[in-house]
């Protein structure tokens, strides 16, 4: 601590004859000088604010020494604080206007060193020249804190218009020194409380940038496994169900659904979760009109392609085809449009404008993988009609080399043909007897192989040809025989027999003699004359029943050789 | 000349075979029929000859399948008396006498 003193100070010496006197009043003046200290050190050390301790001071300060006024200007961190006591307005008008001059005075801005480094006290009636303090200031006292902060100090005279003594010199002295560590401990603590808020204003401004990146982290992984899920899926309708599935588990709700109208002669793709699996039909089949109506609605605002909005009325959410708490309009081309729904959420509170962000990014990606989807479903289709075209194509050609080879196959028969009936003719006409008798022979061997090996086969020479011929009758006498017990049988085919007949004739075709003699004739009496009829120009059915009937022991057969036409000729009954 | 009459023989013969070749083991067996008050077993042998047995007479036949499944018995007078078969029966019309409808035994 330096202190100044001025001239005015007052002496120390006294009359001799009141040294007796003087001693108490001195030590009593010690005493009230340090019970200021004290009572300083105490005051100020309770002041938390350092305006507040420049406050405090003044009046500590003035009391003891009985000045009139005093008043403190404080520069710090570029701004002014002033504190006065026993001073005007006017004077707080020109501490406001001057002040910043005062305190540059004695700590210059532009100087990098420090003019004064330690608390010092000027005292003099000089100092009440200067414009920037106040008329009657005797005591400016100088205080540094630290590089931006400087406090300057005055005071006006003694009530009692006396000069100030050495001792009340450094009673200031001690007094601006005790501001001064007051001063610097409360603009510490400011610094500090200062330094503190703004470290708990960064620390909650990192704690919410904390969690606006873990929200941005969880959007972008959220996206990113919605493009890695999705970009995996090919086929729209499987496409909607999983891009349903990550936005309901996004956003937490319960029921959502999802529809994607084209032209009307094509099926439409839907999605749909929640407790009313039939939705899912109504979607498909009524809610085209009523998705599509909400993009007529929007006029203007109808998303283009490859655009999505929100579909934030009310109103118009009440007329999608299925509730939505939640809705957006998406338009994938010219043809494809369709509506997401999400319903019944699983939390409360409006969905923030991050997560409104996420979901715009995320329908931005289902949109685009399925115009993908849409793209590989047309490439496919276009495939599989060009693999059937190629299929028909490869059997048009497989056709047309079959027909080719069959072409080639006939024109080389043909010329075989032609060449082997050409090759014949000549033969023909060189065909030696043996080649003739050799074909008459093999002819005759297998003619003769084939009867012999046939259960139809005939005699070679006809049986009726080797022995007698049996016993003719006339028309009249068969009559005659056959009212007298005779059995007439007619030997002819059964189809001949079916056109007409002797009346009363028995049918016993000749080739089938055994087994309908078995069943008409086995029983009948040998005695009785039977009469055999039917023949034509080729076969005398009649001869040869009549010798097979003499065979089997029957004593008198006889043969009407005239046949049905004789016996109609008589006029004899016929039955057809 | 040999080579070209040979092929013909050899298409005749595959052509006996083939119709030799009729499988007659599902159909024969023994058969009854009532016709009046005569009964008639008919017998079908696997070697394809049968015989038409009555009280007082038996007849020795020869029989083949056609195609479609008919039945023909061949008599030794060269006729043929066709007949229809259906599961265990064999169904069969002779000029004069009522159809025969013929029950395994």
């Amino acid at each position: 601590m330096s202190t100044s003193k001025t001239n005015n100070a007052v002496p120390d010496s006294v009359p001799d004859n009141t040294a007796e006197l003087r001693q108490p009043m001195e030590l009593d003046r010690q005493i009230l000088h340090i019970k200021t200290l004290y009572e300083a050190t105490r005051e100020l050390s309770n002041a938390v604010k350092p305006s507040a301790v420049l406050n405090t001071f003044l009046p500590i300060a003035m009391g003891p020494l009985g000045l009139t006024f005093g008043f403190g200007v404080m520069r710090r961190a570029g701004a002014m604080r002033v504190a006065m006591l026993g001073l005007g307005a006017s004077d707080k008008t020109q501490f406001d206007k001057r002040g910043e001059l005062l305190v540059d005075k004695f700590f210059p801005s532009n100087k990098t060193k420090p003019t004064i480094s330690s608390p010092t006290v000027l005292a003099g009636q000089h100092l009440s020249y200067s414009a920037d303090v106040p008329t009657g200031t005797h005591v400016i006292a100088v205080i540094p804190l630290d590089k931006d902060s400087h406090v300057v100090l005055g005071f006006g005279p003694k009530l009692t218009g006396e000069a100030f003594s050495d001792v009340e010199i450094d009673l200031l002295n001690g007094l601006v020194n005790i501001l001064s560590t007051a001063l610097k401990k409360a603009c510490g603590e400011q610094d500090l409380n200062e330094r503190n808020t703004h470290l708990e204003t960064s620390l909650v401004q990192t704690q919410e940038a904390r969690e606006a990146l873990n929200r941005r982290a969880f959007q972008l992984r959220t996206l990113y496994e919605a493009t890695l899920e999705l970009s995996a899926i090919n086929e729209p309708t499987a496409l909607c169900n999983a891009f349903l599935l990550t936005l309901m588990g996004t956003f937490s709700f319960s029921t959502g659904w999802i529809a994607l109208y084209g032209p009307s002669d094509t099926e439409p793709d839907v999605a749909y979760r929640g407790p009313e699996p039939d939705c899912l039909t109504y979607l498909a089949h009524s809610g085209r009109d009523k998705v599509l109506g909400q993009f007529v609605g929007l006029k203007d605002k109808m998303p283009q392609r490859s655009q999505s909005v929100f579909l934030e009325n009310a109103g118009a959410r009440a007329d999608l085809p299925l509730e939505a708490d939640v809705a957006m309009l998406f338009t994938l081309n010219n043809d494809w449009r369709g509506c997401i729904g999400l319903f019944s959420p699983l939390s409360d509170g409006a969905m923030s404008p991050d997560m409104h962000q996420l979901f715009l990014s995320l329908v931005g990606t289902f949109m685009v993988t399925l115009g993908n989807a849409k793209h590989t479903q047309l490439i496919h289709d276009l495939n599989s009609d060009l693999a059937a075209r190629n299929v028909e194509l490869q059997n048009t050609l497989d056709d047309l080399t079959s027909a080719r080879q069959e072409i080639g196959l006939l024109s080389e028969a043909k010329e075989a043909i032609i060449g082997l009936v050409q090759g014949e003719v000549l033969r023909v006409f060189r065909a030696s007897w043996f080649d003739v008798s050799l074909i008459i022979l093999a002819g005759i061997v297998l003619g003769g192989l084939f009867n012999f090996s046939s259960p139809s086969g005939i005699d070679l020479v006809p049986k009726s040809f080797l022995e007698d011929p049996p016993e003719m009758v006339a028309a009249k006498n068969t009559l005659h025989l056959a009212e007298g017990g005779a059995v007439i049988v007619d030997a002819r085919p059964s189809e001949f027999f079916k056109q007409g007949h002797i009346k009363g004739a028995i049918s016993l075709p000749e080739d089938m003699f055994s087994f309908v003699y078995s069943m008409k004739l086995s029983s009948l009496d040998p005695a009785i004359p039977i009469i055999v009829y039917g023949r034509n120009l080729s076969r005398h059915y009649d001869v040869d029943v009549a010798r097979e009937l003499t065979e089997l022991g029957h004593e008198k057969v006889l043969v009407f050789d005239g046949g049905l036409d004789m016996w109609e000729e008589a006029g004899y009954e016929v039955e057809k | 000349m040999m080579r070209r009459i040979l092929p013909i023989l050899l298409l005749l013969f595959a052509l006996a075979l083939t119709a030799c070749s009729q499988d007659k083991g599902a159909v024969a067996g023994t058969y009854a029929a009532q016709s009046n008050e005569t009964e008639i077993v008919l017998t079908l042998k696997d070697n394809g000859k049968g015989t038409w047995s009555t009280d007082l007479d038996e007849i020795e036949f020869k029989w083949s399948i056609r195609k479609g499944g008919e039945l023909w018995l061949h008599t030794k007078e060269g006729g043929v008396i066709p007949g229809v078969i259906s599961d265990d029966t064999i169904t069969m019309i002779l000029p004069g006498v009522d159809q025969l409808v013929f029950q395994r035994q």
